[in-house]
């Protein structure tokens, strides 16, 4: 109850906060969000103790309002609600990053139609944003209700003096009881555990799979909502609130690592200070303080379990089978157990040397290692398939038409999609891998639906390979500067005068007596990605061999007629679809 | 969708397939198979006695060795 409770209240913060920060006018946004993340990155036990001493006789903020508790009452946080409380605001911020990964790659184009449309901004966020934030929505949720579900440092410090116990605090009074039995009690309370994770994931797999969340624009990012006079009442309660969080933790924090600091600091003067160096947690918590306050200074370095995350999402969103969706759930039940259980079940495993080769783990520096990738994995992965479910899949089947093989397309194609879904700032990474694939090659794409089938012409390089480090290097250049606009949420300025670096003029392409394209014109900017879409009737007898049909297709996109302007220069290609003699050998008429 | 890149693209695809699972696998669910091995079957001997004392055991014993705790 109290792991349900803490996941509402968790979404209640996260959710609006992250709604208000990612669509509104407000200040100092970065600042903002920076100190709303910070109280994650501490240890629980030192947040749960800085609440602690927020609700207690001697809190100043209390003693202000003239409503604390005398010395000798009860904390009010000794309670299912305390738990309940620190649990949603401790764990606010997984919901916080995973709404605004999804809000930052909201299409511009979507809101405005909706604005244009006569409706109001809350009917644009009910209708509109938050159907579509739906993937990470659920994502965030999920994390939050399986880190509440086994967190100890919390219940412990909360629960056990209010005498209300939870699973993971129930564990760690088994082991401390020790005993014959221990172990097989300890397996059954963890698996109970694993068996409430994988109902979550259950919902979670079952709201995902009710509705189609692609995102297929690749407009900008939504101009932000103005809040006009009321924007610096939100903002003050908005960092209230921030305050509240990170101050009380910060402070707790804080006031351990100074006091430790050889008594350099007034701190240790303090009653409540003093209170905790009596109590016999006090050393350990001194080391959590420092090193909460080391992991939350140090810079966040990408998870190396994103390497295996992100060809797993693939397969578990994207290729399903009863035995990934077996995967899909197990790998959720690490994280969910307490790690003192993880690391007992790695060290069952690992004490006797390894089969076959006679190395053992035990004692070594790999078996945390081993524990670590299997229990953070599923932090890796839940926010690369939340954005899994919002990418659309013909990019990666034009380049498997095309040609590229699958270690390509996972490269070229899904790993920058999903970069991009996931956070808008690595937009530069998307638009400079994309254009690996811009401007050359034509590629006939299958989609099944009701037995047509789609015809996709992606002006795609041909096989996807750039070679020349000059044109590359300049690329990149102009792709950096792009970056720094996409950063602030401007779509990128162009910094050269407007030049289409290929244009399509009056293109017509017959299949037989079908007309695919007629008179079509249009112009691809440099680092842009188009796609014509349309249907590919096939008759009767090609339905026999739709793959023999579609490979022939593929081979002859020969326009009937076209005229073309490669760098300003316009080529003109023969109805037959041989090269004219202005075509440069790498755009080569005819594969285009 | 069409398998269109042959036998090298299956190959590929199914190599990467087995290899995540294989990593997965050896990260998340042999732990656990131990975990769970251990609860059905303490030091080697099949026993449901684990599974049955939890299914059993009284709310009040639990407040109370949580008190001790």
């Amino acid at each position: 109850m109290t792991a349900l409770g803490g996941t509402i209240l968790a979404l209640a913060i996260g959710g609006v906060v992250a709604l208000v920060v990612s669509l509104t006018d407000i200040r100092a946004r970065n600042a903002f969000v920076f100190c709303f993340v910070l109280p994650m990155m501490i240890a629980p036990q030192v947040v749960a103790l800085a609440w602690l001493q927020l609700f207690g006789p001697a809190s100043p903020l209390l003693k202000a309002l003239g409503v604390a508790q005398a010395i000798g009452g009860r904390n009010p946080l000794y309670s299912p609600q305390g738990i309940i409380l620190v649990l949603g605001v401790q764990y606010a911020p997984l919901v916080f990053l995973t709404l605004r990964a999804g809000l930052r790659t909201l299409p511009r184009a979507m809101i405005e139609a909706g604005l244009a449309g006569g409706a109001g901004p809350l009917t644009v966020l009910r209708t509109i944003v938050l159907p579509l934030m739906t993937p990470p929505l659920v994502a965030g949720v999920a994390l939050t209700f399986v880190s509440c579900l086994g967190n100890f440092g919390i219940p412990a410090l909360l629960g056990i003096p209010g005498n209300y116990l939870v699973l993971p605090t129930l564990i760690y009074q088994r082991m401390a009881g020790l005993g014959p039995g221990v172990l097989a009690d300890v397996s059954v309370l963890s698996m109970l555990i694993g068996f409430i994770a994988i109902v979550g994931i259950l919902l979670q797999d079952l709201m995902l799979s009710r509705r189609d969340f692609r995102i297929s624009t690749t407009s900008s990012a939504a101009r932000p909502f103005e809040l006009h006079r009321w924007r610096l009442p939100v903002e003050v309660a908005l960092w209230t609130l921030d305050g509240a969080r990170a101050g009380a933790a910060a402070d707790r924090a804080g006031a351990e690592l100074v006091r430790s600091g050889g008594g350099r600091s007034a701190v240790g003067q303090d009653g409540n200070a003093r209170q905790l160096s009596s109590s016999s947690c006090s050393a350990t918590m001194r080391r959590g303080a420092r090193s909460s306050t080391a992991s939350a200074c140090r810079r966040r370095r990408p998870s190396r379990s994103s390497a295996i995350a992100v060809p797993l999402a693939y397969f578990l969103v994207w290729r399903r089978s009863r035995l990934l969706h077996f995967v899909n759930f197990v790998i959720e039940v690490p994280y969910a157990l307490p790690g003192v259980v993880l690391a007992i079940a790695a060290i069952l495993l690992f004490l006797k040397p390894l089969p076959l080769v006679g190395v053992s783990l035990y004692n070594t520096v790999w078996i945390i290692l081993f524990c670590y990738l299997a229990r953070f994995l599923v932090l890796g992965l839940r926010p690369v398939i939340s954005g899994y479910y919002q990418i659309d899949r013909t990019l990666e089947e034009a380049s498997q038409i095309a040609g590229a093989r699958f270690g390509r397309r996972l490269v070229t194609i899904i790993l920058p999609l999903d970069r991009a879904r996931g956070d808008r700032r690595r937009a530069a990474d998307l638009s400079h891998r994309v254009q690996r694939a811009d401007g050359l090659g034509a590629a006939v794409v299958v989609g099944r639906r009701n037995a047509r089938r789609h015809l996709l012409l992606v002006p795609a390089r041909r096989r996807f390979d750039v070679r020349g480090g000059a044109r590359r290097a300049h690329r990149r250049r102009h792709h950096r500067a792009d970056a720094v606009d996409a950063a602030d949420g401007r779509p990128p300025a162009r910094r050269r005068p407007s030049m289409a670096r290929l244009t399509i003029d009056r293109v017509t392409k017959s299949f037989g007596a079908f007309r695919a394209l007629d008179d079509v014109s249009l112009e691809v900017a440099n680092g842009e990605f188009m796609a014509i879409l349309g249907r590919l009737r096939l008759r009767q007898d090609d339905a026999a061999a739709p793959d023999r049909r579609l490979r022939q297709a593929r081979r002859r996109p020969h326009p009937d007629r076209r005229y073309r302007r490669i760098r300003r220069r316009t080529v003109m290609c023969r109805p037959s679809g041989g090269a004219s003699a202005s075509c440069s050998s790498r755009m080569r008429c005819g594969r285009t | 969708m069409p398998e269109a890149g042959g036998w090298r693209e299956r190959f590929e695809s199914y190599a990467l397939l087995w290899g995540l699972l294989l990593v997965v696998g050896v990260l998340s669910i042999v732990p656990l198979a131990r975990l769970l091995a251990e609860g059905v079957a303490p030091q080697g001997a099949l026993s449901a006695a684990a599974i049955i004392a939890r299914a059993f055991e009284r709310d009040d014993v639990d407040r109370d060795r949580g008190t001790a705790w």
